[in-house]
């Protein structure tokens, strides 16, 4: 006799009867990473997830997922794709086609960024994800190193709304600025983030000492992220970007020049720039992302230079 | 950084905003329902399409994406009924295969999930549509109440008969299957 299935999901029941205000709900965090939640939720979720290691592992989740979907469908296709069955179902062209500030497009878009709109967020990703990388009780000692165990820096890309999370991978455009956020190595003297463009440009974009700071005391990664000060405004070379955040316990000047040389080294070997993770450095840890910029700008005018907000 | 002085987007900038914000999440509820990579990539955009064509249908003290979600659900859900794809042998077939060498965890969440969506296409829509925000958005009674604007003990008692409704169909096709004894719903 077969064994038999038992089926759970079904007696939910139990779950609904003994619901308590606690709960945030799948949506709810959705709702979150969209940037529409009315500013005080968001700021008791923010909250609940400096402390709430399973409730961040779901954000977490969540925020894969739309990495993932985001590489499936880049924007450019997503364009076609709309553009392609809006014609296709143009019953009325006034509505579906309409171009310009009065478009229903616009209207959505000018609604759920106003004030009086129930979301009204402007930080779709910046806010939110300030917060997610808080691992409560996470000073259990040295993390391991290398760039697989654990995302050390991350990025930001500023728009006329606000900030959102940049997505490893993604594609950008020319006057795009970028902001970046590094979750520090403890233990480490000195940190340096490097840049290497698609022509091979190898930049440092920012360093810092922490001979003054307290990594002497504890190990670990520190449990909050950083934003830069600096931002990067994208020039117009286009091809994959990568930026290593690299941290040592030597001096800032001999990491300064081991990085510059190693970067160099992965130009010269044409290595490619979406594969290569880290550099060939001592260090006590780095990490790296990457970004794909292509062709066309966000903006006239906007200077290709590191600038401070 | 520069503040930007203009208050409203560029068409382009609009929509990659729009997309960027909720694409991925419209496009997930469309896949849960529809399965088909290539429907469901279709669907998400007809979804934002009568949503553009339907704004002033916006009830405001919802947020978009619940609005978004609410037009997802309810597109995909006609979809699947009109098609009244029959369900069980693939059913059965997946499960069959997929129990051989895998551990019971993975097996029960994807049968559970199975079992969701395939008593999906067995109940009303109305139904259906407070099941997928209940077991799959995880919402909690106020929020569905507010959502489809009904009191709690319709919730209740909708939900139960989609329970009902949903064992009765299994027992149907899968007599190997048991469920929890029901719960009295108060």
């Amino acid at each position: 006799m077969s064994e038999k299935m038992t089926v759970d999901f079904l007696d939910a029941l139990s779950n609904l009867e003994s619901e308590t205000n606690s709960h945030i709900s799948r949506h709810e965090l959705e709702c979150f990473i969209a940037g529409d939640l009315v500013k005080e939720r968001r700021g008791e979720i923010e909250a609940q997830l400096l402390i709430d290691a399973p409730l961040k592992a779901r954000v977490e989740r969540l925020f894969a997922v739309e990495r993932a979907f985001q590489t499936k469908m880049p924007f450019a296709r997503f364009e076609k794709d709309f553009e392609s069955r809006a014609s296709a179902q143009n019953s009325s062209p006034e509505k579906v086609d309409q171009r310009g500030e009065n478009s229903l497009l616009q209207r959505f878009m000018d609604w759920a960024a106003s004030p009086s709109a129930i979301g009204g967020s402007a930080l779709v990703g910046a806010a939110a994800l300030f917060f997610l990388v808080a691992s409560p009780g996470d000073e259990t000692g040295l993390r391991s190193k290398g760039a697989k165990e654990g995302v050390k820096i991350s990025f930001y890309v500023q728009s006329e709304k606000g900030a959102r999370l940049g997505v490893d991978g993604e594609e950008l455009r020319e006057g795009e600025r970028l902001q970046f956020a590094l979750h520090d190595d403890l233990r480490a003297r000195a940190m340096v983030v490097v840049g290497i463009d698609g022509n091979g440009q190898v930049s440092i974009i920012t360093s810092e000492s922490f001979a003054e700071k307290t990594n002497t005391t504890k190990g670990g990664v520190a449990p909050k992220k950083r934003l830069l000060t600096e931002s990067l405004v994208l020039d117009d070379t286009v091809g994959a970007e990568r930026f290593f955040v690299i941290y040592s316990e030597g001096s800032l000047a001999e990491l300064q020049k081991a990085a510059q040389t190693a970067a160099e080294e992965i130009v010269a070997s044409h290595k490619d720039l979406e594969k290569v993770e880290v550099l060939d450095v001592k260090s006590l840890s780095q990490s790296s992302i990457h970004i794909v910029k292509t062709a066309g700008s966000k903006r006239k005018g906007s200077p290709a230079a590191l600038s401070a907000p | 950084m520069k503040k930007s002085t203009e208050s409203t987007l560029s068409e382009k900038e609009a929509l990659r905003e729009f997309s960027e914000r909720y694409a991925a999440r419209v496009y997930g509820r469309c896949r849960y329902i529809i399965h088909d990579e290539q429907e469901a990539e279709d669907a998400m955009q007809d979804v934002f399409i009568k949503a553009m064509k339907n704004l002033d249908g916006f009830r405001q003290e919802a947020a978009p994406l619940t609005w978004l979600t609410r037009i997802a659900t309810n597109h995909c859900l006609n979809i699947i009924r009109a098609k009244r794809a029959p369900w069980h042998e693939k059913y059965k077939t997946e499960v069959k295969v997929r129990g051989e060498g895998e551990n019971s965890a993975a097996i029960r969440f994807a049968e559970d999930d199975q079992l969701l969506q395939l008593c999906l296409r067995q109940v009303d829509k109305d139904l259906a549509e407070i099941a997928i925000y209940h077991f799959v958005d995880e919402m909690n009674q106020a929020e569905i109440c507010k959502l489809v604007n009904v009191s709690a003990p319709t919730l209740r008692k909708r939900l139960r008969s989609f329970i009902d409704l949903s064992r009765d169909a299994i027992r149907q096709e899968m007599p190997n299957v048991d469920f929890r004894p029901a719960l009295v719903c108060r």
